[in-house]
């Protein structure tokens, strides 16, 4: 059974055989890595192989789908949904960005201010995601109505006159526009962002603040020399655990958006479920949408020098 | 096997250099083993995920469907798939419905129902790979629109009714038996028969609306309208508009109201594309216009919501209908149940439920006897004039369903 290999393994010295131990394969590392081989071949490579197989198909749901290398399905998901692309790109940017924004000086108050509140301040911030993702969207619907006191506020400071101007929001409502998109997005992918920021900046030395006084800093400055480079693996980590779920996100465009801020989401799930014919595209749209975020990942990363992150 | 093995010693030698590797593999070495095994299980089951199969029936076929097995004598259950809140609800306790425990009491009957179906093409894609395979779904009734029937049918997949288990059949009404999907409702039964028109809330829109073109185009209603995102639905409604006929249109014309469409949403008009939840939206105010089933807006009771009875281009008609799928395993127990909700006082006591339109002779009355407001009500019980103006949705074939949908859905661009 064993087939001789001939391999320059055997100009070795060879091990005395061994007389008390049994010659046996070594298969231990095999078994222990079997569940995790296994899952990633069934539920990452599988699935993998058949989206890019099913974006080279033609056919549709009732003659069945063939495989016959049909490339244009990349261009017809490139030129027709280029919208949904650009949106999905703004909208994940845009919340990304928003997130750090908001997070940082919040992790950055738990991490140094919080004293021995520490604990219950990202209690606060982690408790309302106990609360499904879907309930939460939906709350804002209620929050933001077009008759509720947030919206009637904003008109009456006309605030809505200056944003509906610059196109963020349609009329004289929030809801159904792009800001409210946004929002909901920022909401819902907050602490995403803070987790990493606070176990980054908890890490740092307080006494670090102090030297930098001592040798004259001013805060700004102690926080842009000192604490700012050494916080990045937690502006790297927030930023992508928001942006990556972000750019695939499409509950608060469907939700909180109208027709005119589809992103891909939405079209996938469109070309999928009620399409008959949508499978191929929808798969190209998926592989495009993949490999996509994947580029933008790496290069990210590769530009901010972490690759001891991942 | 005897004598000594001339391979004895290159065995052991093998054997010895076998084990000293395998106590050295390397983690590199492991990966790129796991990668090789996973890419070769991979590729295999990429094989043969390349293309799925298709229908074994051509479509077009329109045979009388495939009866499996008949278990109705032994088993005394029938199950039952219908769209959420399409049946009487006691007003004390919402886990009766009275005319369903009524039937299983006189018939023994057991009935297992299921509020499983949300939208038409979601629900197709659930049933159709059993059927496709010739098993049976696990439902005996289930209930899908008018245009979807034509579908089942082309492919064959729905049985045909026997009449002599359904003696009520012969009191539908003329307007329903003219079915253009199914002549003679041979196939269906309909459950729910009704219009589609605009409703509007009146706190909102100051001027009140009067034909199906205004919510198109008035200024006032900018980003305010809310459309159904099923293309029968909105397309029918812009033929309407555009004066055109939705039970007889050509490309034509099917391009126009597309288009008629697409640059209402991308001026900003339409708000939102919605499938049932539409009414949650209007209720808050958030949209002021928007389609509707007849019976939803009079189910709310807000005097401030107002339903358009009868827009001056016409309205739409509709029917969602009951169907035996193939391989059903208690047909005659469903036969049963569909000849019950044919009875004038039970589809009076439905349909004073559900607001919809009574389709069998004498429910009207019973209906006023039961319930004389709702009698009144002409989404419940149509004027002639409505009757005359209501327009159905042309059958199409399975191409130009496919080709249309596809279409009205890149138009939504949601």
């Amino acid at each position: 059974m064993t087939a001789v290999v001939p391999s320059p393994e055997l100009t070795e010295p060879v091990e005395p055989p061994p007389s008390a131990r049994k010659p046996k394969r070594n298969w231990t590392p095999w078994v222990l890595l079997a569940p995790g081989l296994l899952w990633l071949v069934v539920f990452f490579l599988v699935p993998i192989f058949t989206s890019v197989s099913a974006s080279v198909q033609t056919g549709d749901y009732d003659d069945g789908f063939k495989l016959t290398w049909h490339w244009a399905n990349y261009s017809q998901a490139l030129t027709d949904y280029g919208v949904q692309y650009l949106h999905s790109g703004i909208y994940s940017v845009l919340c990304t960005v928003f997130c750090l924004a908001l997070g940082y000086p919040v992790a950055y108050f738990i991490a140094f201010k919080g004293g021995k509140y520490k604990s219950l301040l990202m209690a606060l911030v982690i408790v309302p995601s106990f609360t499904s993702f879907l309930i939460r969207t939906i709350a804002w619907k209620t929050i933001l109505a077009d008759n509720g006191p947030v919206v009637q506020f904003l008109n009456d400071a006309h605030v809505l006159k200056l944003t509906s101007a610059l196109g963020w929001t349609v009329g004289n409502h929030v809801l159904a526009s792009p800001a409210a998109v946004v929002c909901g997005m920022v909401y819902n992918f907050l602490p995403f962002t803070i987790l990493p920021l606070y176990t980054s900046l908890e890490k740092i030395d307080p006494r670090l603040h102090e030297a930098g006084h001592d040798l004259y800093c001013s805060p700004f400055t102690t926080w842009r020399r000192v604490t700012l480079p050494l916080s990045m693996p937690g502006v790297i980590g927030g930023t992508l655990l928001t942006f990556i779920p972000a750019i695939g996100d499409y509950i608060n465009a469907q939700l909180l958006g109208n027709p005119n801020t589809g992103v891909v989401g939405q079209k996938i799930e469109d070309l999928f479920l009620r399409n008959t014919q949508g499978y191929p595209v929808g798969s190209a749209i998926s592989v495009v949408m993949m490999v996509g975020t994947l580029v933008l990942v790496m290069s990210y990363i590769r530009k901010a020098g972490t690759e001891d992150l991942i | 096997m005897t004598g000594p093995d001339p391979l004895d010693l290159a065995r052991f030698t093998n054997r010895t250099r076998l084990r000293s590797t395998a106590s050295r593999v390397s983690r590199r070495a492991l990966l790129r083993g796991a990668t090789a095994g996973g890419l070769a299980v991979a590729g295999a089951s990429a094989l043969s995920a390349c293309g799925v199969q298709g229908h074994v029936v051509p479509p077009g076929a329109q045979e009388t469907g495939q009866p499996g097995h008949d278990y109705s004598d032994t088993e005394k259950k029938v199950v039952f798939a219908n769209w959420p809140a399409y049946i009487d609800v006691d007003a004390k306790d919402p886990n009766k419905r009275p005319t369903l425990d009524r039937f299983e009491k006189e018939t023994g009957i057991q009935v297992q129902y299921l509020e499983v179906i949300n939208d038409n093409n979601d629900w197709y894609t659930k049933v159709d790979p059993s059927l496709v395979k010739g098993v049976d779904t696990g439902y005996d009734i289930m209930v899908v629109s008018d245009y979807m029937v034509a579908k089942y049918r082309a492919y064959d997949y729905i049985q045909e009714l026997d009449l002599a288990n359904v003696p009520n059949h012969a009191h539908l009404l003329p307007s329903v038996l003219h079915d253009p999907t199914d002549a003679g409702r041979r196939y269906t039964v309909p459950w729910a028969y009704g219009y589609t028109t605009i409703a509007y809330n009146k706190n909102l829109v100051k001027q009140p609306i009067t034909s199906i073109a205004e919510i198109f185009t008035r200024p006032d209603l900018h980003g305010k309208v809310s459309l159904f995102a099923e293309m029968e639905d909105t397309v029918a409604l812009a033929l309407l508009a555009l004066g055109y006929d939705p039970e007889k249109f050509t490309d034509a014309q099917f391009n126009k109201s597309l288009e008629y469409v697409r640059k209402a949403k991308a001026a900003g008009q339409i708000r939102a594309f919605t499938g049932n939840d539409y009414l949650s939206d209007f209720q808050q105010g958030n949209t002021a216009v928007t389609m509707a089933y007849s019976g939803d807006v009079a189910q709310l009771g807000k005097p401030n919501l107002v339903t358009v009875d009868l827009p001056k281009e016409g309205l739409l008609s509709w029917s969602d209908n009951c169907v035996i799928p193939n391989f059903a395993r208690h047909k005659t127990n469903a036969e049963k149940l569909l000849n019950y909700y044919l009875r004038p006082d039970v589809a009076a006591a439905l349909d004073d439920y559900i607001d919809y339109i009574p389709s069998v002779e004498g429910a009207d009355v019973a209906l006023r006897a039961l319930d004389p407001q709702a009698a009144a009500s002409p989404l419940i019980v149509p004027t002639k004039q409505m009757e005359a103006k209501a327009r159905g949705f042309m059958a199409l074939t399975v191409d130009q369903l496919n080709d249309y949908t596809g279409r009205f859905q890149q138009v939504t661009g949601q």
